[in-house]
């Protein structure tokens, strides 16, 4: 698809008067905003907030729950991914996902970054050769596993897991990478890495973040949203999110005063 | 108190599973013990002689081999189809529940009603006649529920982790399927597998009415050949053989090669399973 | 569960910032008061008092840093948590600052010693009544979360800064008539000078409070009467 510079210019992920229902529980209520090309967006608020449900929106992963039906429009690169006759699959490779626990295939390191080029019919070894090493270079993880690459994947430490993770979401080339909460299950070190890691992936891809560490939030986003009961009830720029929340709610929660 | 009753369950399960373990032994024991003086090479390369009363048992052997064979390739495929219909497709209704009912039923049906199920249906309705081929997908129906639970419990074993991950990356849910759930899902499946065969290589029941020869000379060359089989060629020998009391270190001889053949097949199984699992 | 008893000790801990800090403010009050009485009754005792008591208002000005920066080390501060810690930390040297005011001034007490005055002091202890009385509204605001009265303080301002100019026309015309006056008149006009920085840096915790309260930046200029500007 061409893309013309108004097209560039357009925010990258737009969401419009979207609602999410589960059956008949509103899990989404009229969400509206926009995340730049290029930054990463912090979705923060407490369990069950619809957070990680906002983020299953963007690939569609909220089709495979019975009962789920979207409202509204989510436009990436001004395209509505819930118009009919929208190639989910086509959507899910432009939109990548890394998920909570590092879930690597049970496959070699070499095969679980392959995966997705070989689903769309990449062969030539060569091409999945320099595939597999630039992800896992875009990773972080190129020196720690390029001497080991046919031994299993689960063999990893769970930061190495979780950045193979990532090597396999980017080689499929997304525009968007979604991240739901990244690091919970690893240890601060390998959570700083990560969140480097994250940084250094903004210049390549929009990152749509969702997180319960505020700090981490505070670290590496751009800009950040306080969902609550399915509401976004605040959007801004990282820094006024949390040194001048407007919401009374916004600011009772990233002050740790409910939770 | 609280520790005494700690020690005491420790020690109860402890009992259980040493009682086990010399239950098996003594069978082993017992077999082997009656069992060893018949084996010799001879004894497995030699077809029965002068009214079964002596020679050996190459073609009831062979046969058990041949039906264990065609019954797996007729019921891992179908067993294996129908775990991943319940555990991938089906959703949760009236009529799922109804067909995952049946299967556990069939799972508690007396095995010689399987055989009279069989003779009516391939031998008569279908007109296999009396064959190995009969006889091979009666035991295929017998070992189905269990194969169909297997699979189905090895499918849903498969983390929803991976199957995410598979769809986030633009899969479809047949590649999700073939890529994924189905080489993760494979050790457990052969285990299933290994059971199945355990099962079938000892049945007699289901093959009297559909397919075992009392006798035949020469080893089953075609699919509706009729078929020796090494459980009812024991059976035979033991109730209606010209002289029980002679055949008897045949009769244990014949049992010990069994028990063999099924822990040979089961420690392949296991060592499949082994390196699958390492590759991981 | 555990989030809430968090925020128990946190709250606490911000507690005993906040009393550091109105401590601190009285202490520059009293030593600025002090210090301007000293000058006008020639009392050399009470001015050497407020020169010994400088250390412990700079011991109290470290504890608070300290503080502050432990409580950040602890928590990581968002939102009105992070505005109070950062204010605070601001406040405090505004404070200490008026404290060493209140030294510079208490030096000059001691210098002109028993000398007798070219003049009654009574602008100058004016101008330290309305300071003490800026410094009074800003921390009470700071205490009770009441940026209205923050809001006071900038017009107060505006009255230290015609009080200093009047002062010093005053003094200039006194040694225009007598250039022997020139020595006092040029300690009283930097007395007078200093009261004003006082007010302005009393001013500017003003700012601070409503800032702190509001996430608001709040400029004294917004507030003060646009005629006494020049």
């Amino acid at each position: 698809m061409d893309k013309t510079e108004s097209d560039l210019d357009l925010p990258q992920v737009r969401t419009q008067n979207l609602d999410l229902y589960y059956g008949a529980d509103r899990v989404l209520r009229s969400l509206n905003f926009d995340i730049p090309r290029g930054c990463v967006a912090a979705f923060i608020g407490p369990s069950g907030c619809g957070k990680s449900s906002y983020l299953r929106c963007l690939n569609r992963m909220n089709d495979f729950i019975s009962g789920a039906r979207v409202e509204g429009r989510v436009l990436i690169d001004g395209e509505d991914i819930y118009a009919s006759g929208v190639d989910v699959i086509a959507l899910r490779r432009r939109v990548g996902m890394v998920f909570q626990k590092p879930n690597p295939f049970p496959m070699s390191i070499y095969e679980n970054v392959a995966y997705g080029p070989r689903l769309f019919g990449v062969k030539d070894r060569e091409t999945l050769d320099e595939t597999v090493r630039s992800s896992l270079e875009g990773a972080a993880l190129w020196n720690e596993v390029k001497d080991k690459l046919n031994t299993p994947g689960t063999g990893l430490s769970g930061g190495q897991q979780q950045r193979l993770c990532i090597a396999r979401a980017i080689a499929t080339e997304p525009e968007v990478l979604l991240m739901d909460e990244p690091t919970s299950a690893l240890d601060p070190l390998s959570t700083s890495r990560i969140e480097e890691l994250i940084r250094d992936l903004k210049s390549r891809f929009t990152v749509a973040i969702v997180t319960h560490n505020m700090q981490q939030a505070a670290r590496i986003s751009d800009y950040t949203a306080f969902f609550l009961l399915g509401e976004l009830v605040e959007y801004g720029t990282t820094s006024q999110i949390f040194t001048v929340p407007v919401d009374k709610r916004t600011e009772d929660y990233i002050t740790g005063r409910f939770g | 108190m609280r520790k005494f009753f700690d020690k005491a369950a420790t020690l109860v399960f402890w009992g259980t599973a040493l009682a086990l373990g010399a239950l098996l032994a003594g069978v082993l024991g017992f077999v082997a013990n009656r069992g060893w003086s018949a084996i010799s090479w001879e004894f497995i390369f030699e077809p029965p002689r002068d009214g079964m009363t002596a020679g050996g048992i190459w073609t009831p052997f062979v046969g058990t081999l041949e039906l264990i064979v065609v019954s797996m390739a007729a019921t891992v495929p179908v067993g294996v189809g129908t775990g991943l219909y319940f555990s991938e497709y089906a959703t949760d209704s009236f009529f799922t529940h109804v067909l995952r009912q049946s299967i556990r039923a069939l799972a508690g049906v007396p095995s010689v009603v399987f055989g009279l199920f069989g003779l009516s249906l391939f031998v008569i309705f279908l007109g296999f006649g009396s064959s190995m081929l009969s006889a091979s997908l009666t035991l295929a129906c017998l070992s189905l529920p269990l194969m169909v639970t297997a699979s189905e419990q090895a499918f849903r074993a498969v983390p929803q982790d991976y199957r995410d991950a598979s769809y986030a990356l633009g899969a479809t849910k047949w590649q999700t399927i073939r890529k994924v759930v189905l080489p993760s899902a494979a050790s457990t499946i052969i285990t299933g597998v290994i059971l199945s065969i355990g099962r079938v290589a000892g049945e007699t029941a289901p093959i009297i009415f559909t397919g075992a020869a009392f006798y035949t000379p020469d080893v089953a060359q075609s699919l509706f050949d009729e078929v020796m089989a090494l459980p009812y060629h024991v059976y035979v020998l033991s109730t209606a053989g010209t002289n029980i009391e002679a055949t008897r270190p045949l009769q244990y001889g014949a049992i010990l090669v069994l028990v063999g053949l099924v822990l040979g097949i089961s420690s392949i199984g296991v060592w499949m399973r082994t390196r699958l699992t390492r590759e991981k | 569960m555990t989030a809430i008893s968090i925020r128990k000790q946190q709250d606490a801990d911000l507690v005993e910032i906040k009393r550091m800090l109105i401590r601190l403010g009285k202490m520059s009050e009293n030593a600025v008061v002090r210090a301007v009485w000293a000058l006008k009754n020639g009392d050399v005792e009470a001015a050497r008092s407020v020169l010994d008591g400088d250390d412990d208002l700079d011991e109290l000005t470290e504890r608070i840093d300290g503080t502050c920066m432990s409580f950040n080390a602890r928590y990581q501060p968002l939102g009105q948590d992070l505005r109070m810690i950062v204010s605070t930390m601001h406040m405090a040297v505004d404070l200490e600052r008026i404290g060493d005011y209140g030294v510079n001034i208490a030096k000059a007490a001691i210098e002109l010693e028993k000398k007798p005055l070219i003049k009654p002091l009574i602008d100058i202890p004016r101008m330290s009544a309305i300071l003490s009385e800026m410094l009074g509204k800003s921390l009470s605001a700071f205490d009770v979360e009441d940026f209205e009265s923050a809001k006071i303080v900038f017009t107060l301002d505006d009255q230290i800064d015609a009080l200093e100019k009047q002062v010093v026309r005053e003094l200039f015309t006194m040694v225009m008539e007598r250039v022997d006056r020139l020595e006092q008149a040029f300690l009283l006009m930097g007395v007078a000078r200093t009261l004003e920085r006082a007010g302005d840096h009393a001013t500017n915790i003003a700012e601070r409070v409503i800032y702190m309260y509001t996430g608001k930046i709040a400029k004294a200029s917004d507030y003060k009467n646009p005629k006494n500007d020049d």
